[in-house]
């Protein structure tokens, strides 16, 4: 039988010194998916930001060095 | 019958019995010279011999400084002065002058020891310049969340090192109050070597290494730390932070926490979220 993977989260209450470790509650399961949906879109962002940049590099026949001197 | 130099132990049964042999044991006390003493040899009855003493040349014993008591004759007592100062636990003993000392009781809960070039006395403690270390421990789960922050110090510092945690490589996050929305987080960052500074007030969290950092899922030479300003205060909190990466990557940032609530939390976590930390330490302090 394939492992259930429980997602846990530490609190520690500064006032009181006491140390909880304890499954994810709904609020923060769903906040834990938009956060990693987020990363994952700002990830595909990035990666396709930097293969415009190449491929723009490409078609003008310049390095990334001689851009930033034209745009410098 | 007993010779002349026969020793005799009991005369009358001697004799009750004309010609009984006398114990003649004890002639060996016999000797000896003036100033001996009679000495065991073993521990059979009567194994003695004559011996002379080892005398002492000690004549008397004087209490030095630091010391009192002290006889010429009998049962000599000394006593550490010194000791005997101290009446209460938690006292101390300090110097006076040359060769003198008098006891300075504990201080009180919180106090600490100070000087004012030549006397200690006990002081309470500075209620400005100081860190207090309010929480600490080790990283485990997905997140850490540090609740219920008292509001008795001006700011706050945050220190996480070396978190290392399983699964696919991301990229670390702080958030404050639990607080999702973007809005009320204002922050721009810049990664050292690099003459961009990055505006993070999309991020619906605190980016420590601006979302330019190479994502890692090992623990060496990590370190993140969060400073808050006025953390209680019910205004925009100012709040700097900074990361190294290992040797190569070192990134800043500075900003507001855009909320009129006060700090009570704050969380470390990753920006993927479901990775479980497997190493790593944090401490939390308050500073005055």
């Amino acid at each position: 039988m394939a492992k259930t993977s429980i997602l846990e989260v530490t609190i520690h209450n500064v006032e009181t010194g006491e140390i909880i470790t304890r499954p994810m509650n709904d609020d923060e399961l769903a906040q834990a998916a938009i956060d990693q949906a987020n990363y994952e879109t700002a990830k595909a962002d990035k990666a396709q930001k930097a293969a415009d940049k190449a491929a723009l590099l490409a078609q003008l026949g310049i390095t990334e060095e001689q851009a930033k001197l034209l745009l410098g | 019958m007993p010779t002349a130099t026969d020793l005799v132990t009991d005369l009358p049964a001697d004799f009750a019995v004309f010609g009984q042999a006398v114990d003649t044991s004890m002639a060996g006390l016999l000797g000896g010279t003036t100033g001996q003493v009679l000495s065991k040899t073993s521990a059979t009855n009567m194994a003695f011999t004559w011996v002379t003493p080892e005398l002492g040349d000690i004549t008397a014993v004087t209490a030095g400084t630091g010391i009192s008591g002290g006889g010429t004759t009998g049962a000599v007592t000394i006593t550490n002065s010194m000791a005997t100062a101290i009446t209460t636990s938690g006292d101390l003993i300090q110097g006076t002058g040359s060769g003198t000392f008098a006891r300075l009781g504990s201080g009180t809960n919180g106090q600490i020891l100070t000087t004012n070039g030549t006397t200690l006395s006990w002081t309470a403690a500075p209620t400005s310049g100081s860190m207090t270390s309010i929480a600490s421990g080790s990283l485990s789960g997905t997140s850490l969340t540090l609740s219920s922050i008292a509001q008795t110090y001006k700011h706050l510092y945050l220190v996480i090192n070396n978190p290392g945690f399983t699964g696919t490589a991301s990229l670390p996050m702080f958030r404050i109050n639990g607080n999702a929305s973007a809005s009320n987080y204002g922050m721009k960052s810049s990664q050292f070597g690099t003459a961009t500074w990055l505006n993070n007030t999309a991020l619906a969290y605190i980016d420590p290494t601006v979302s330019n950092g190479t994502a890692y899922n090992t623990a060496a030479n990590y370190t993140y730390v969060l400073q808050i300003e006025n953390y209680a205060s019910t205004t925009f909190k100012r709040i700097s932070y900074a990361a190294m990466v290992g040797f190569l990557e070192t990134f800043a940032g500075f900003g507001n926490f855009l909320s009129a609530a006060a700090i009570t939390s704050l969380t470390f976590s990753t920006v993927s979220g479901v990775p479980t930390f497997n190493s790593g330490t944090y401490i939390l302090y308050g500073v005055n």
